[in-house]
């Protein structure tokens, strides 16, 4: 009986330590009001909604021959670039409430507009702290341009991203064009356009390179 | 001493000048075969850097449509259009050049301007319009009758504002005045059509209106940077690009996307028909042409014409 009272403890113990991870790792507590207790937590999850920025299609136009899908390796280190944009500039400033490094996946024309003029287009920030965020919808789809030598010379990412934070709806839409530089594609200019209701209450915003 | 000093200064100085006299008859050759690689003058060649200087001084484009086709030799350049895009100003100039303009042909004496195309193609078509305009362009982009059509096609047709009806057998125009869809073919036959008043006039006119309304149809479905790159997929299958790479001419379309086609003016360079010995021709008229080219080159715009 013991034995049986022991090991009965032990599974209890066991499934409730299970339960704890199973419910944080499912976002089963509240949005509001956690982040500034638990911030570990919080900055664990930031990876989760980067996954779901996915691509949605992607294809190469080229003067040597016609459209054809783009080859799969450029696309995925373009999608990091994007996935690297959308971590620091929305799901850090909603969930950790500052916002991340963009430095590494722009051009430095493009950084000091997105840091400047175009802040409120390209960064979620002055909204709630969420503990959780939802990607409702995160697509990208890709467009390259090759050039006569038959390599990328630039991508268009055509991004339309919905996400709620806990009472905050954005949804925001526009053009990406990344370039190669020191083997890495990064952003050199951008067109976006942002919608955040909050409340009831909905503004637009928008930034644009020249 | 002094002696040989003399004798090694000659022959120098002669090696210059034979070297000088080999170089222009090199040029001259090159000029005259058709096939020769292209150097439109004073553009960097294909695949060279992106150049910025394309977004914001102003630019000239040679557009170029060619009468070439299977069982035909020595294409000629039926449509030539001088193009001045200025970002700065979002303003644009189309300069019709009528292709039977007389004008004088670099090592080929006084003929009609579309035969620069059949004797020295790009390159030498390209000379030849500076010589007449002054205007160096950047860029020439080339078509034929099967590229023109499978574009507008491609693209689903285009609206186009017929001034006067016509109806001729010879290029098969047949529309009523007003706006016609136009596939393909209809719009070809539209920008060959001369039996009109004023032939060779209108129909260059003709022309530069077509371009205008393709870019307003462009323009008003998208100026998305993916769908101006979808536009590019289609104009790669049907032109023909010189001096510039696949990225500037992206770069250069947004640009020409981006100016309202209200600021765009379509207009024939001053000219009036004429005959040489048995020949129709089109002579510019001076000086209103002279003072319409310097109007064009200092800025894309005009601003006196």
């Amino acid at each position: 009986v013991r034995r049986r009272s022991k090991g009965s403890v032990a599974a209890a113990a066991l499934a409730l330590l299970l339960l704890l991870v199973v419910c944080a790792g499912a976002g089963c507590s509240d949005d509001h009001g956690r982040a500034a207790k638990k911030p570990e937590l919080t900055s664990q999850r930031i990876e989760l909604p980067s996954g779901q920025i996915k691509l949605a299609g992607a294809d190469v136009v080229s003067p040597a021959q016609p459209l054809r899908p783009l080859d799969g390796a450029v696309a995925e280190q373009v999608l990091q670039s994007v996935r690297t944009l959308f971590t620091a500039a929305s799901a850090e400033p909603l969930v950790k409430g500052r916002a991340g490094e963009i430095a590494p996946v722009l051009t430095p024309d493009a950084l000091a507009a997105a840091v400047g003029n175009d802040r409120g287009a390209i960064f979620d920030e002055g909204l709630p702290v969420v503990t959780r965020l939802r990607v409702r919808k995160g697509e990208v789809r890709l467009r390259a341009l090759e050039n006569e030598a038959g390599a990328p010379a630039l991508v268009v990412a055509a991004i339309d991203w919905q996400l709620v934070a806990g009472d905050a709806r954005i949804h925001r839409v526009g053009d990406l064009t990344l370039v190669p530089l020191d083997g890495r594609w990064v952003i050199d200019r951008y067109s976006v356009f942002v919608t955040r209701t909050v409340k009831g209450e909905t503004t637009t915003t928008t930034g644009a390179t020249s | 001493v002094i002696r040989v000093i003399r004798v090694i200064r000659t022959l120098v100085a002669g090696l210059v000048l034979a070297q000088l006299a080999l170089g222009a008859w090199a040029v001259d050759m090159a000029r005259d075969r058709r096939d020769a690689p292209v150097q439109i003058y004073g553009v960097a060649p294909q695949g060279a850097a992106v150049r910025d200087d394309l977004l914001t001084t102003p630019t000239f484009v040679l557009l170029v449509g060619s009468d070439e086709r299977a069982g035909l030799d020595g294409a000629r350049a039926d449509a030539l259009h001088l193009v001045g895009l200025n970002p700065a100003l979002g303003r644009a100039t189309i300069a019709d050049i009528p292709r039977d303009t007389w004008v004088d042909i670099p090592g080929h004496g006084q003929q009609r301007i579309n035969d620069a195309y059949a004797q020295g193609g790009v390159g030498l078509l390209a000379e030849t319009v500076f010589r007449l305009t002054g205007v160096r362009p950047s860029v020439v982009i080339t078509t034929t009758f099967g590229g023109f059509t499978g574009m507008v096609d491609a693209l689903g047709g285009i609206d186009v504002h017929v001034n006067e009806p016509m109806d001729d057998v010879f290029s098969g125009a047949k529309f009523p005045a007003g706006v016609v869809h136009m596939d393909g073919g209809q719009a070809l036959a539209f920008s060959r059509n001369r039996h009109i008043k004023d032939g060779d006039l209108v129909r260059t006119a003709n022309q530069g209106q077509l371009i205008v309304h393709a870019l307003a149809s462009l323009r008003a479905r998208s100026t998305r940077p993916t769908d101006v790159l979808g536009y590019l997929d289609t104009l790669f299958r049907g032109v023909a690009v010189h001096g510039v790479g696949p990225v500037d001419l992206y770069r250069l379309g947004r640009t020409a996307l981006a100016i309202d086609p209200a600021n765009i003016r379509n207009i024939t360079v001053p000219s009036e028909i004429g005959m040489k010995g048995r020949l129709s021709v089109v002579f510019v008229h001076l000086p209103d042409a002279t003072s319409f080219f310097q109007d064009l080159a200092d800025d894309g715009v005009l601003q006196s014409h």
